[in-house]
């Protein structure tokens, strides 16, 4: 091949050819990294605290859902993994309700922290994963239990789902 | 490694253009006017949304109506390049132009649309979201420059946004399909890969804000776009161009 002439009007720009290699060693080291080491991406969903509920709902007009997990539910991963880790999913949530997030502690602790139990308590939740909605002047407005799959779950949080 | 003069009388061009201005208006002004008559339609029950940052890919694509393709059509190359230019520094001008013109419609979608939605409810997104998505945005817009540039380097006229079209349709609806088959998974990791190139996009949430940073995410995206730069010099440097040649 012939050799170009560095200074020629046709010449590979050296940074950007030395940038490339670089980046592409540095791709597949992170990638042997990140099968030992997978990210977690930050929460999709904006969760909020379980104190601050109730004054967020009230300053923003918007009714509080609650999610009940636990570390143990198999359904509950799945369900993360399909509905909260997705963006549309996300966006409609984090735009309809204050959502807050409580893990059922029962199994790895013996009991739940007061507020927490209350709460399972006054939604009746006996299985997992379950949501309960709860409007702005305190009162429920809809409860589910199990995860039933991603168009189900979006047509129960009252997001359009594709086929709407 | 790039010529300011021709970095800005391509973004000059871009919005004298009525090719390259039109389009990314309209998209901008259709997309609020929509969602303003389903605010009204409904009553204001139905509020706006931000759309993620890959939801305005057509934004690039309307901007990418200019490109070097469309320079060899019209016959402007064999002029441009008898000046001592470099090839190189004309396709990363190319790029950087229609990055930046690419970034600007799709900021400026989401500055009015995130102001729509500070109107029509009482509260809007917070700054952090909306501060993500305007980075998914800017990186998406050059992202997708770069990939458009290097199909351009080669392709006539708008060649370059067929070919990305037709990509785009093989990795959304062909490969899915394929890959649903339990001996042809990989359609799904090409799928993945394919994407990659025609869509570059770094998501924050999944990126810096992840635990621990993913840095695979930060090194595919800009790999991904030198690389396309990088593909587009090399073609560009073997073109032969000619005033009897397109």
């Amino acid at each position: 091949m012939r050799r170009v002439d560095p200074g020629s009007t046709r010449a590979l720009p050296r940074g950007l050819l030395v940038a490339a290699v670089l980046l592409l060693g540095a791709r597949g080291a992170s990638a042997l990294y990140e099968k030992h080491n997978p990210s977690q991406p930050w929460s999709l969903v904006a969760w909020v605290p379980l104190e601050q509920a109730e004054a967020l709902s009230r300053e923003r007009h918007l009714p509080i859902l609650y999610y009940f997990s636990a570390d143990w539910c198999a359904p509950c991963h799945i369900m993360e993994r399909d509905v909260f880790n997705n963006d549309y999913a996300a966006r409609g949530i984090n735009a309809r309700y204050i959502p807050v997030k409580l893990k059922d502690r029962r199994e790895e602790e013996g009991v739940n922290p007061p507020a927490v139990q209350a709460l399972i308590k006054a939604h009746s939740v006996s299985g997992f994963p379950s949501f309960a909605v709860v409007g702005v002047d305190g009162k429920r407005l809809r409860l589910r239990q199990g995860y039933g799959g991603y168009t189900s779950i979006l047509q129960f949080l009252l997001i359009p789902t594709p086929s709407d | 490694m790039m010529s300011m003069p021709l970095y800005r009388s391509r973004v000059t061009r871009s919005f004298h253009r009525f090719s390259t201005l039109v389009p990314p208006l309209a998209f901008v002004m259709v997309s609020l006017a929509w969602s303003v008559a389903m605010l009204l339609y409904t009553n204001f029950l139905l509020t706006p949304e931000m759309e993620l940052p890959k939801e305005i890919f057509l934004i690039p694509l309307g901007v990418g109506l200019s490109s070097i393709g469309r320079d060899a059509t019209e016959g402007l190359l064999p002029v441009l390049l008898t000046r001592p230019l470099r090839r190189s520094t004309y396709v990363l001008s190319q790029w950087a132009a229609m990055g930046t013109v690419a970034s600007f419609w799709a900021l400026l979608h989401l500055v009015l649309q995130w102001g729509l939605i500070v109107a029509a409810t009482p509260h809007g997104p917070m700054p952090l979201e909306v501060l993500y998505n305007a980075i998914g945005r800017v990186s998406l817009c050059l992202g997708m420059a770069a990939t458009l540039v290097c199909f351009s380097t080669r392709l006539p006229g708008w060649g370059h946004l067929a070919l990305w079209g037709v990509l785009f349709f093989i990795a959304e609806r062909v490969l899915p399909g394929l890959g649903k088959d339990e001996s042809a998974r990989f359609a799904l990791t090409v799928r993945q890969y394919l994407l990659g190139v025609l869509m570059p996009e770094l998501d924050i949430r999944r990126t810096f804000a992840a635990t621990p940073v993913s840095w695979l995410r930060l090194t595919t995206y800009f790999s991904n776009v030198t690389l396309m730069l990088l593909l587009g010099i090399h073609i560009f440097n073997h073109r032969e161009v000619s005033y009897a040649s397109r």
